[in-house]
């Protein structure tokens, strides 16, 4: 067997076995996933780790000054590691985050001092800092902790009843604002500036409907007026209440005053009593004239050293010692903030893995269900997740009657032929259109048209309303259509023994004299003289003339329609034929046999469907940026207040949010941390309404193959 | 029962169901409504999805059909000035018919009033609707009680807020007034003044030289002309001034206003330009004024390419003050354009470096500068108009001629230009008017048999809405209806020459921070951008998503396929603002610091795979069956392990290969261009050693083979890979050497410098988003080729590769071909990931390492920023339109493709 022809068959064997290929086409198999998986692990572990309360680690750097932060990352390149550290104290230092590289550090150890707060607060991000003094009460430092937990309590009480009074004046504030509105629609009503007749006196001329209004207005305005003298009396007790309360702290920021000039170890126990020594050895007394300087040990490492500097202010210097050989002199810089701005505080070095993990979860709760703070870089998430929700449970709402109609009719009803071939090609193209595309659409249609319309009749919406004989005669002229169309019908239904060609021409008549009547009604709307629209009192402030939970919802329901439909479809066509035919067999009708039979069957798939364009529809962010996501809405679109969803409200998305806060915020680095956890929920969201779709499809798949008969 | 058996209807047997519905009535007419209310329930159902698709785009048509609605100018009566009676008596006491000539007249922006400016310095002031005389003001009695100088021309400024009269004895003279506009509504007026009003229903109403009107809100409007200012004379001339130019600027703010105006004069020898400042301290200061003045004779000067030494000096026919107001350009009767600015000792300085001559040589006959002073329009006798303005050009900045637009056979008499739109109105000597936008070198509009006398004088109103042609006896009003004079398929599709262009070009620049500002409606680069995002995604997402399908159809089996295919839709599932912010926020800084070593990653990735496949050969075939279950493991292996290789050696290759970095590389134009043709080389070299290896040197390498046993076959093949990467080395650095030898830069079009948001990128981002929707597709059309061709081809004893290549593949080629279809179209659409990740600037290169601005991208930004119903509004509908257009386009081919496959694998 070895002749030339084998050999050469040989030679072509491991030709044919195409080995290269196979591998490069599994090494892209493999490439694909491992993509996906990269993105799953770095999503997950940025997002998980982000709210983890780190040690605050301080750093001696080569000049001697101290940088301290929570480590963030850490990665090596060009030879050093580059250390990027959660600084905080942005009031002080102007800055969340700093990159330190190694190779400025004296040391790499860094020290976590036990007596370091983490405090979270409303504004300004994190404090880092010695807690040093309670304006309140007068304590050791050791009861610090409980004392500020006591107080923290006491405010919030404070505070609830400063939530209260605030909510009445915004009760009231409404009240007057719905007066003028009253007021507002009587002007528009009777053509006249009731405010400007009250000024000039000349009441005389006016209906009673107006004079009413007049009256009421001033009666409201007194009774408010007295109503507000007090509650703002009460809200400036309680924030005088509230802001007597604050904690004083000493931050570990780097300020250069001085080097040791000496290592530590030259300081024997006596010399640290020294004044004067210690003034020496950190170098203040060149610059200074004539410092005054006390000495007080904190703890066993720390010294504090008061130095009164040439103009009179005070500063603290701090000096710590490691091991034995180096020391260096650091800045503390004193720092008081409200007692009510504190929103959480932790010895953050100090806590065990249980506290961690409590603060860990407080700090997910937090997320999930609080307001933001900060423009949204602090703080919670919950009215973006609950705007993503409630705006994905509006657009479902919508979809899904549509898209079972359409699907029940390709399937069950339409015969095959052009109509139905052109409504799917319709479908095909709607999934295709991208999604920005719709936005524009809901925009121009939703926000400005039908919102316009509804705002302030046609000629809000663009379109010049007919004079009011024009507008009637078409009225009637469609009354008309509407009688033929009704005549036409009736003929064909009555036709219905014989089957001829006048009958299905009758049909397809009154179907299209149905549909022309249908224009009309649209047209007649639209062209309308008598309609001012809803909300003539409230223009030139828009109300549905511009982006908002409605109209968002309608445009990712347009946008989600054929993922229903297609998934609708699936769902029906895999219900046997046969069950089908046993049903009319026993008698039923069409819609019977649907209803009974033929839904129960589907209902897993149509719910796949559904839970598909929810998945999309929740991450959908493209048009949301057109009609009606913002980054920050001070109120909820379903809140408990009347009529309790507000569909005219603008609203927080949690796919936006990822956007804003990343791309548009002024600190977009200082928000990173917060929008990779965000990226986690919506990621977790999607990805768990996806696998549930998937794992129904599966196991409906299952269920027909199994009782396929 | 009888019911059930009657359910296949038959004609009669309907009959007997309707009467067993009497029988049984209560349920079997429910049921009976029931069955035809869920029949047209779900039919309108149905049919409403068609309608919803038609709404999209009837809603997108609607918004840019007015794009391209033509324009009209419709002509309207003439009307009458009726002279008052003081004017009357005015006229016949001095007699002279002069003194009725109009100098200069403007409106005010509701186009209420009109008023015209006289000779004697006295300016009247008419109703624009009937043209009654409202009042006459005349300037301030001289102390020596003589005649106020006869003003000989005057020009009011682009705000018709004010006038500069040139006068007869030298100076110049500034006007200023207000115009008085207030909103009133009825209960502020007197009763019957009200009612007055409101019984003329929209017509005005005149009553103590204030014009009152009904609005359509139910206000009532008040216009007054008041307190016309006459500024004193500012002398600048020895001889009476023959033109003027004059721009006001206002500046008000809370304590204090500030006026400046500018001028340029001349007279028949000499040129002047002029400041006048004006600033009111508030709370009754004394206003403070002060003016300054820079002249200049006018003398011969050489034009640029001309032969001759100087041409005699001409007389200026026309005068512009720049947009910033610091220079001024002049034009005298052969065309000649020069810039002249303000220089020290008061002298005005002819900049030799900004000076053309039209290139039309016959005689100019009209001048006005266009919408923000860039631009100076002339018009000639042989009926063309010329823009010409300063552009930048490789030596700096020159004057050049940057539109001629024929517009008349007949010589061109007048020039006007609208305040809101770069629009000219240009009349001929025989009476023609034309519309013409000036940008695009369009003639929107045009009224040919217009009774134009010489005397006519042709103004826009401050909308730019309406034409005003006015004479010393009446004046008519023209309505101009263009909404969009910008748009036309002209500007966005095809270059056009902008002001301060070198040459015509594609620009998008919507936003221009003032009114003043020319727009650049150029769709060209946004569509460019999304074909460049189109591009680079779909050459990493294509070959990635189709071998992977490959693979993972024919090679992996069934268990696994079914536990990988959720993994993939997991990858579908992925919002795009996540994979936006990844690539923008860790992927781009990881790219900018190591750009070589990802590079290199996709190189060494690719070799590993290659020569994992030739070591696999070399296990022998009986051990290598039942290790073929390692063989996935592995490949999973090979990436990590090629990117901490590329990790490894790339940098000391890098510098090597480019001496610094690649990004120093990219930037720097003075190296050499060896690198980066290396680098560009390496994809068609190794295709061109594929080829080579596997076509014409077969024969040779097996001739060769022959020497060796069976055994050393597999050993071969490794050698001969090994030989093949060595010679894809080779031939690149030869190719490249060749490039370079040839003196072609790579970074002249190919490459450029960097950008941290890229093109490359955004294509492995975008690459991302789309290989899960190609690799589902393609699997299915793989999955969906029949079975028994499979078996058929392996029992002819091909091995599974073979039978893949050319058994599956082609059969399946148009389901793929449709899958990278669709991928296409949601690469073209996609918004989120190009909006964060792509630089979103509107560029037209195809350097990988720069951004681009697609249309989605463009929309999401834009479109809530743009003021409805503006121009740059309805452009972005038109954006949106084109890439609706595009996926329809790509959707449709995919779904014909793919109808077609699916009837060719039924027939299969």
């Amino acid at each position: 067997m070895i002749g030339p022809n084998s050999k050469r068959s040989a030679q072509a064997q491991i030709a044919a076995q195409g080995e290269p290929m196979v591998w490069l086409s599994g090494g892209m198999f493999a490439i694909a996933c491992l993509m996906i998986l990269s993105l799953l692990a770095f999503v997950l572990w940025q997002g998980l780790w982000t709210l983890w309360p780190r040690n605050y680690s301080i750093y001696t750097r080569n000049d001697g000054s101290l940088v301290g932060g929570e480590l963030y990352s850490k990665h090596f390149q060009d030879g050093q590691n580059k250390l990027y550290l959660r600084v905080g104290n942005y009031d002080v230092s102007n800055r969340h985050f700093a990159y330190v590289s190694s190779l400025e550090l004296a040391d790499q150890k860094p020290w976590a001092d036990p007596d370091l707060w983490l405090v979270e607060r409303k504004e300004w991000g994190n404090l880092y800092g010695f807690p040093k003094e309670l304006s309140w009460t007068k304590t050791t430092q050791d009861h610090f902790a409980d004392q500020v937990t006591q107080g923290m309590r006491e405010t919030a009480k404070i505070d609830r009843q400063l939530a209260q009074a605030k909510n009445e004046l915004k009760r009231i504030d409404g009240d007057i604002a719905e007066a003028r509105l009253k007021i507002r629609r009587v002007e528009l009503a009777e053509k006249v500036d009731l405010q400007r007749a009250v000024e000039s006196g000349s009441v005389e001329g006016l209906s009673p409907a107006a004079k009413r209004a007049i009256e009421q207005l001033a009666d409201r305005n007194r009774r408010a007026d007295d109503a507000m003298v007090q509650i703002n009396e009460r809200i400036a007790e309680l924030e005088a209440k509230r802001s007597g309360r604050s904690i004083l702290f000493e931050l570990p920021i780097a300020q250069e005053l001085g080097t040791l000039t000496a290592p530590w170890s030259e300081l024997s126990a006596g010399k640290l009593r020294d004044v004067q020594a210690v003034a020496k050895l950190i170098g203040v007394e060149s610059n200074a004239s004539a410092p005054a300087i006390s000495v007080e040990p904190v703890g066993k490492e720390l010294l504090l050293c008061k130095v009164a500097v040439e103009d009179q202010s005070i500063r603290r210097l701090w000096i710590r010692r490691l091991g034995e050989t180096t020391c260096s002199v650091s800045g503390f810089q004193e720092h008081t903030i409200l007692l009510a701005d504190v929103v959480r505080f932790f010895p953050t070095n100090r806590l065990g893995l249980f506290q961690r993990l409590g603060v860990y979860a407080g700090r997910w709760w937090e997320f999930l269900s609080g307001a933001p703070r900060e423009a949204g870089m602090e703080g919670g998430f919950f009215p973006a997740i609950w705007g993503t929700v409630v705006m994905t449970i509006i657009m479902s709402m919508a979809v899904m009657p549509f898209g079972v109609l359409a699907a029940l009719y390709m399937r069950e009803y339409a015969k095959r032929g052009w109509l139905l071939s052109l409504i799917r090609i319709s479908i095909n193209n709607l999934a295709g259109v991208p999604s920005i595309v719709y936005g524009v659409f809901g925009l121009s249609f939703f926000c400005y048209i039908v919102g316009g319309y509804i705002d302030g009749g046609p000629k809000k919406a663009g379109f010049e309303p007919w004079p009011s004989a024009v507008w009637f005669s078409a009225l009637g002229l469609l009354a008309l259509l509407s009688l033929v169309a009704f005549a036409v019908a009736v003929l064909s239904g009555q036709a219905e023994a014989r089957r001829s060609p006048l009958r299905s021409m009758l049909r397809w008549a009154g179907g299209l004299l149905w549909l022309a009547t249908l224009a009309g009604i649209v047209w007649l709307l639209i062209k309308s003289p008598h309609f001012q629209g809803f909300y003539q009192a409230q223009l030139p402030n828009p109300t549905f003339g511009k982006g908002c939970l409605l109209w968002a919802a309608l445009t990712l329901a347009l946008l989600t329609l054929p993922v229903v439909i297609v998934a609708t479809e699936e769902a029906l066509s895999a219900v046997p034929n046969s069950l089908r035919e046993g049903s009319y067999a026993c008698g039923a009708g069409q819609w019977q046999t649907i209803h009974r039979i033929v839904l129960p069957y589907a209902r897993p798939g149509i719910i796949t469907g559904f839970i598909l364009a929810m998945a999309r529809g929740a991450g959908e962010v493209a048009p949301m940026m057109l009609v009606g996501a913002i980054p920050l809405a001070t109120d909820l679109p379903l809140d408990g207040e009347f009529p309790f969803l507000h569909g005219s409200r603008s609203f927080m998305h949690l796919g936006f949010q990822i956007y804003s806060l990343g791309f548009q915020s002024q600190n977009s680095e200082a928000a990173k941390p917060m929008v990779y956890t965000a990226t986690l929920l919506l990621l977790a969201i999607v990805t768990l309404l996806n696998q549930t779709a998937i794992w129904l499809r599966a196991n409906l798949r299952k269920r027909f193959q199994s009782s396929q008969f | 029962m009888a019911g059930i058996i009657t359910t296949e209807a038959g004609d009669g047997q309907i009959s007997a169901n309707r009467r067993l519905h009497r029988r049984d009535h209560s349920s079997r007419a429910g049921v009976y409504w029931a069955d035809r209310l869920a029949r047209a329930i779900i039919t309108v159902g149905g049919i409403g999805t068609i309608i919803v698709v038609l709404l999209v785009v009837l809603v997108l048509l609607a918004n840019v059909v007015p794009l391209f609605r033509p324009s009209h100018l419709t002509d309207g009566p003439l009307v009458a000035l009726a002279s008052s009676k003081d004017a009357s008596q005015e006229l016949a006491t001095n007699s002279t018919a002069t003194n009725s000539t109009v100098l200069a007249f403007g409106s005010d922006e509701y186009s209420e009033i009109l008023w015209l400016v006289r000779p004697d310095q006295s300016i009247d002031v008419y109703s624009l609707t009937d043209g009654t005389h409202l009042q006459r003001i005349t300037p301030p009695a001289r102390l020596d009680g003589t005649m106020a100088v006869g003003a000989r021309v005057a020009k009011i400024d682009d705000l018709q807020s004010s006038v500069l009269l040139g006068l007869e004895d030298g100076s110049v003279r500034p006007i200023l007034w207000t115009i008085d506009v207030s909103f009133a509504s009825v209960v502020d007026l007197d009763r019957e003044m009200a009612d007055a009003i409101l019984a003329q229903a929209g017509a005005p109403v005149v009553r103590d030289q204030t014009i009152f009107r009904a609005t359509s809100e139910g206000l009532i409007r008040k216009v007054k002309f008041v307190g016309a200012e006459y500024l004193d004379p500012i002398p600048v001339h020895a001889a009476p001034i023959e033109k003027v130019d004059w721009v006001l600027k206002s500046d008000s703010s809370m304590m204090a206003s500030s006026q400046k105006g500018t001028w340029a004069s001349s007279t028949a020898d000499e040129l002047a330009m002029g400041q006048y400042e004006r600033q009111a301290g508030g709370l009754g200061a004394k206003p403070k004024q002060s003016a300054q003045v820079w002249r200049s004779k006018l003398v011969g000067v050489r034009a640029p390419g001309s032969s001759l030494d100087a041409d005699p000096p001409a007389a200026v026919e026309g005068l512009m003050i720049s947009g910033l107001g610091d220079s001024i350009q002049s034009v005298d009767k052969t065309g000649r354009v020069s810039r002249w600015s303000p220089g020290e000792n008061q002298v005005l300085d002819r900049d030799d470096n900004y000076m053309t001559i039209t290139a039309q040589l016959s005689a100019l006959s009209a001048s006005e500068p266009l919408l923000g002073r860039a631009t100076l329009m002339l018009g000639n006798q042989a009926g063309e108009i010329e823009a010409v303005a300063l552009t930048t050009s490789d030596s700096g900045r020159e004057l050049r001629t940057i539109h001629r637009i024929p517009c008349s056979n007949a010589s061109i008499r007048a020039i006007a230009a609208s305040p809101a739109h770069r629009l000219v109105v240009v009349a001929d000597k025989v009476g023609g008017l034309k519309v013409v936008h000036v940008t695009s070198e369009r003639i929107i509009a045009q009224l040919d048999s217009t009774k134009l006398s010489d005397d006519d004088q042709m103004r826009f109103t401050r909308t730019g809405r309406e034409l005003l042609i006015c004479n010393r006896s009446g004046f008519r009003r023209l309505a101009l209806d263009s909404e969009y004079p910008e748009a036309s398929l002209a500007s966005f599709f095809k270059p056009l020459w902008y002001e301060g262009y070198q040459e015509p070009g594609y620009v998008w620049q919507s936003s221009t921070g003032s009114n003043e500002g020319e727009p650049k409606f150029s769709l060209i680069p946004l569509v460019f951008g999304t074909l460049k995002a189109t591009f680079y995604s779909m050459l990493i997402a294509a070959p990635i998503a189709i071998l992977a399908a490959i693979f993972g159809s024919e090679f992996l089996s069934n268990s696994w396929r079914a536990k990988f295919k959720p993994l993939i839709e997991l990858m579908a599932s992925v919002p795009s603002v996540v994979l936006g912010f990844i690539g923008a926020m860790v992927l781009a800084p990881i790219m900018r610091d190591s750009l070589f070593w990802v590079l290199f990653s996709v190189a060494t990735t690719l070799f590993l795979f290659l020569l994992a496949a030739n070591l696999w050969i070399l296990i022998p075939t009986e051990r290598s069956i039942p290790w073929r279950k390692f063989r996935l493991p592995l490949m999973f292996l090979i990436p990590p392990a090629a990117i901490l290789l590329a990790a490894w050696i790339s940098s000391p290759i890098e510098r090597w290969v480019f001496g610094s970095t690649m990004q120093a590389w990219l930037s720097d134009p003075q190296q050499s261009s060896w690198p980066g043709w290396f680098l560009l080389m390496m994809l068609p070299s190794a295709l061109v050693v594929v080829w080579l290896f596997s076509g014409p040197m077969v024969g040779m390498l097996e001739w060769l083979a022959d020497r060796t046993g069976f055994q050393g076959r597999a050993v071969w093949q490794t050698i001969l890979f090994l030989v093949a990467c060595v010679s894809v080395i080779l031939l690149a650095c030869a190719t490249a050497s060749l490039c370079t030898g040839l003196d072609w830069d790579a970074r002249r079009g190919l490459l450029g410098a960097y950008q941290e948001r890229n093109a490359l990128l955004v294509g492995g981002i975008l690459g991302f988003a789309i290989i899960p929707l190609i690799y589902t597709l393609a699997d299915d059309a793989l999955q969906s080729v029949p079975q028994h061709l499979r078996s058929a081809s392996l029992g002819c004893g091909a091995t599974v590769w073979q039978t893949t290549m050319r058994v599956v593949v082609p059969t399946a080629m148009s389901g793929l071909f449709s899958a990278l279809m669709i991928g296409f179209g949601r690469a073209i659409g996609e918004t989120m990931v190009v909006l964060m990740a792509a630089g979103n600037t509107p560029l037209m290169d195809w350097n990988p390492f720069n951004g681009y601005r697609t249309l989605s991208a463009t929309l999401a930004t834009e479109l809530p920023e743009a003021s409805r119903g503006s121009t740059h509004y309805h452009t972005l509908f038109l954006a949106a339109l084109l890439l609706f257009l595009f996926t329809l386009v790509a959707n449709t081919l995919a779904e014909w493709v793919r109808l077609r496959f699916r009837k060719r694998a039924y027939q299969l």
